[in-house]
């Protein structure tokens, strides 16, 4: 099938996946794995751009997909870094996956951070669990064009040493000028660290409010009380952004799976910001 | 003693008139404390209540058979030793310098009595420490969810946890 | 361009019997037609060769939860809608959307070939068309759309009904979709005591009706078939408020008391999903072979009833009767016109009949808040 062929097919089909290599496999923390994909295409290849914050949708046949955020750099050529936490079916037969062999890939979808928003201002960034993933291109981004950004704070919780990820970067985050606080819920013997949760690391930072974008993801229960430090420290209701997940399968606004109101959370989000969603995030299981 | 511009630096202090904050300073000590040592033990009658300036302190309990176990991490703008205004009973919990820390201490003796001579100071301070103590409550709180208990696969979750 | 053909616009009169002669010329074109059959004690769209096989002289009494048909008299049309819609047909339930097959170490994907045979459809109702122009909006007119039905659509005739009376659980005029054929049908049809009205509605309608023998319609012929659907619409007995009301008023309060009692109710079956002509969602199933090496993905119907619906791996996020069916009354009533500029509700009532404990949609809107005169 010659390239046009397929653009023209994916236009006309969103079910039509391209397929990838894997090209590395990095084993993170447990459960948790970071797969390079090349697209075997290279004119597909060529045309894939990504902002950070939007996710793929990667095919083992005869098993699923599984939605999956890029946690590359939008910047870096040839490969695509997604980090991968074993949960279901899918991601199970995914870990088991070994370098040479292929996936399908259908993306990229959803809505990115507002880097542009975040432009000339003190950056937060709280993050809990895998939910650094999809923030780790907004890192990549600012350490690409740190001038563009004021403070830049990454404030990090997992539920134990062992679930920290990246670690082995904070000291080149740290380095060009990113502050890492981190924090668990479970020390160990080794455990030096901040013991508790997302939220009061954010209670602690000195701030100049009006400046301050704040951008989070994970649990959503740790970003809802992120967000209530931020608005008790008066950080504005529009600088307030966050990555919603929900059920996704066709993950372009035609299955009605991941409906969060009137909301797909697959094209009009995962990333809203809050005074979007603020609404809903007050409704019991809406 | 010390400085007023040390207190109007905290966030305990914000919004309490310049004249409050002015007693509270000549009641109050800053203490500089080394990584490593214990500002008070599990037991220990409490005498003082402290505000961490810089630095991070470990709240620990001891439990028989496991040792120390380190509950939470108290850090800037957050308050120790509550108990010591309250009921003077013993310490629940050891506090341990995890880093250099700086304090700032008030005797709970003479703070009580300042806030008795001075009711409405008196209300401006249990004010603040119910709402430090509400924190502490919501966010031990979102401790004990253990959020994020689903990012682990029934195998390697520990208390049996699905 | 067919000259045979007759013009759009023009209304001409036949025989009750050469609506055969239509049939004939629709599968002489090579279309599978359409219609409405008896069957399971129900009028449901199947297969037609013979109009001798359509429902002459049935009627259907319609409630909340109750479903009944008996002979009256021997009109062609006189009953409305039954279960079915032109979804099943446009939106199969099963449907495959993908195929991969392993091929040197790699996979090739490759979209399945739309169904060779068009559609043609004898007694579509106007609520149903409107059902039909809301799907479009939804799966043709996002960022992405539904190869599958958009190839469906593309190829299919319709000659749709003007309804002579509404069952008692219809409220089309309320959501203005209906009782009468506005448009979207190659041919709309009146049925009037002895002969039918034909009204011809698209290029592809006037060149198959140009195929039977018809004769031209005076005016007052022509008044008399349009007085059709206005006598149904004077005998409609349900209503929802303005599209807008009933938004605002089921945002207002999405934690309404209402909701608990209508979760005592409810069975969470799914009939009104399966039975809504508007209801999309659905869900990705994989198959392979034996072999593993030819692979599937088929869509499926879907219901938001459902407990796997909302599912994810931290938790469902809809656990409870009441949050489902809440979900399911504001998406169709009020989340839809944000997404998609219309309501999801034609008013066909299938939701009412079918519903085994006769939940009507018309009356909890109206306990939650808004009233219907």
């Amino acid at each position: 099938m010659t390239p046009l062929a397929i653009r023209e097919q994916a236009a006309c089909n969103p079910w039509l996946p391209t397929p990838a290599t894997v090209r590395g496999i990095y084993p993170e923390t447990p459960g948790v794995q970071t797969y390079e994909l090349q697209l075997d295409d290279p004119q597909v290849a060529a045309r894939f751009h990504f902002q950070p914050g939007q996710f793929n949708m990667l095919y083992l046949p005869g098993i699923g997909e599984a939605a999956i955020s890029i946690s590359s750099a939008p910047s870096q050529a040839g490969t695509l870094a997604h980090t991968v936490r074993v949960a279901g079916n899918v991601t199970q037969a995914l870990s088991r996956l070994r370098v040479g062999q292929r996936v399908g890939v259908r993306g990229p979808y959803g809505t990115g951070w507002p880097m542009d928003a975040c432009r000339g201002r003190d950056v937060v960034l709280a993050a809990g669990g895998i939910g650094l993933a999809p923030l780790r291109p907004v890192i990549y981004h600012i350490l690409h064009n740190r001038s563009d950004f004021g403070r830049v704070i990454l404030l990090y919780g997992s539920r134990t040493p062992g679930d920290l990820l990246y670690t082995n970067e904070y000291p080149a985050w740290r380095e060009e000028g990113i502050e890492v606080e981190t924090t668990v819920d479970i020390g160990d013997d080794q455990w030096q660290g901040n013991i508790g949760v997302v939220p009061v690391l954010f209670y602690r930072l000195r701030l100049n409010a009006a400046r301050t974008t704040l951008l989070t993801c994970g649990p959503e229960i740790m970003i809802r009380f992120v967000i209530f430090e931020a608005l008790a420290r008066r950080v504005r209701k529009d600088a307030i952004f966050l990555s919603m997940e929900r059920n996704m399968q066709c993950a372009v606004g035609l299955c009605g799976h991941c409906q969060l109101g009137s909301y797909f959370v697959c094209k009009d989000g995962p990333v809203f910001s809050y005074r979007a969603v603020e609404p809903y995030l007050l409704v019991e299981d809406l | 003693m010390v400085s007023r511009e040390i207190l109007d630096g905290l966030r305990f202090f914000q919004g309490l008139p310049a004249e409050y904050v002015e007693q509270l300073a000549g009641i109050a000590e800053e203490r500089n404390v080394e990584a490593g040592s214990m500002l008070f033990r599990e037991g220990e009658t409490a005498s003082h209540v402290h505000i961490v300036c810089t630095g991070k302190v470990s709240l620990q309990i001891r439990v028989p058979g496991r040792g120390p176990i380190e509950l939470q991490t108290i850090g800037p703008g957050e308050l120790l030793g509550w108990s010591a205004l309250l009921n003077n009973g013993p310490m629940t919990a050891a506090a341990r310098a995890a880093t250099d820390c700086r304090l700032i201490s008030l005797n709970a003796v003479q703070l009580l009595a300042l806030c008795e001579h001075e009711p409405r100071l008196g209300m401006e301070v249990m004010r603040r420490l119910a709402s430090s103590l509400s924190q502490r409550l919501r966010y031990t709180r979102l401790h004990l969810l253990d959020v994020y208990r689903h990012e682990f696969p029934p195998s390697a979750a520990g208390g049996g946890q699905s | 361009m067919n000259s045979m053909g007759l013009p759009t616009g023009c209304y001409v009169r036949i025989d009750k019997p050469d609506l055969q002669g239509l049939l004939d010329e629709l599968r002489r074109l090579g279309y599978r037609v359409l219609g409405p059959r008896l069957s399971q004690g129900a009028i449901q769209l199947a297969d037609l060769e013979s109009i001798q096989q359509m429902p002459i002289g049935w009627v259907d009494e319609q409630q909340p939860g109750r479903y009944r048909l008996r002979q009256q008299g021997s009109n062609y049309f006189d009953y409305v809608v039954g279960p079915g819609s032109l979804k099943r047909f446009l939106f199969p339930p099963q449907v495959e959307v993908l195929q991969s097959l392993s091929l040197h170490g790699s996979f090739q994907f490759t979209a399945p070939k739309p169904p060779p045979q068009p559609l043609a459809v004898i007694g579509v109702r106007a609520c149903d068309l409107a059902a039909v122009r809301i799907l479009d909006r939804v799966l043709l007119e996002g960022p992405a759309s539904d190869a599958d039905y958009r190839a469906r659509r593309q190829s299919l005739f319709v000659l749709a009904v003007n309804c002579a009376r509404p069952a008692a659980t219809c409220f089309c005029a309320s959501m203005n979709s209906g009782p009468a054929v506005t448009e979207g049908a190659d041919l709309a049809l009146f049925e009037l005591p002895t002969h039918f009205v034909l009204e011809v509605g698209s290029e592809r309608g006037g060149e198959v009706l140009s195929a039977i023998k018809w004769r031209p319609c005076s005016t007052r012929e022509v008044a008399e078939a349009q007085q059709v659907p206005r006598q149904a619409e004077k005998r409609l007995s349900r209503a929802l408020p303005s599209r807008e009301r009933v938004r605002d008023l089921l945002r207002a309060d999405l934690e309404h008391e209402h909701y608990d009692e209508i979760a005592q109710r409810c069975l969470a079956c799914s009939n009104c999903t399966m039975s809504c002509p508007t209801c999309f969602c659905s869900s990705i199933h994989d198959t392979s072979d034996l072999s593993g090496e030819m692979c599937t993905r088929e869509r499926l119907w879907a219901s938001c009833f459902t407990d796997d619906h909302s599912y994810m791996n931290s938790g469902t996020v809809r656990k409870s009767i009441r949050a489902r069916y809440r979900q399911w009354l504001t998406h169709k009533l009020s989340s839809w016109i944000d997404q998609f500029g219309t309501s999801g509700c034609v008013g066909c009532g299938r939701c009412i009949t079918w519903c085994p404990v006769g939940i009507d949609l018309t009356a909890e809107v109206a306990a939650l808040g808004g009233t219907n005169s």
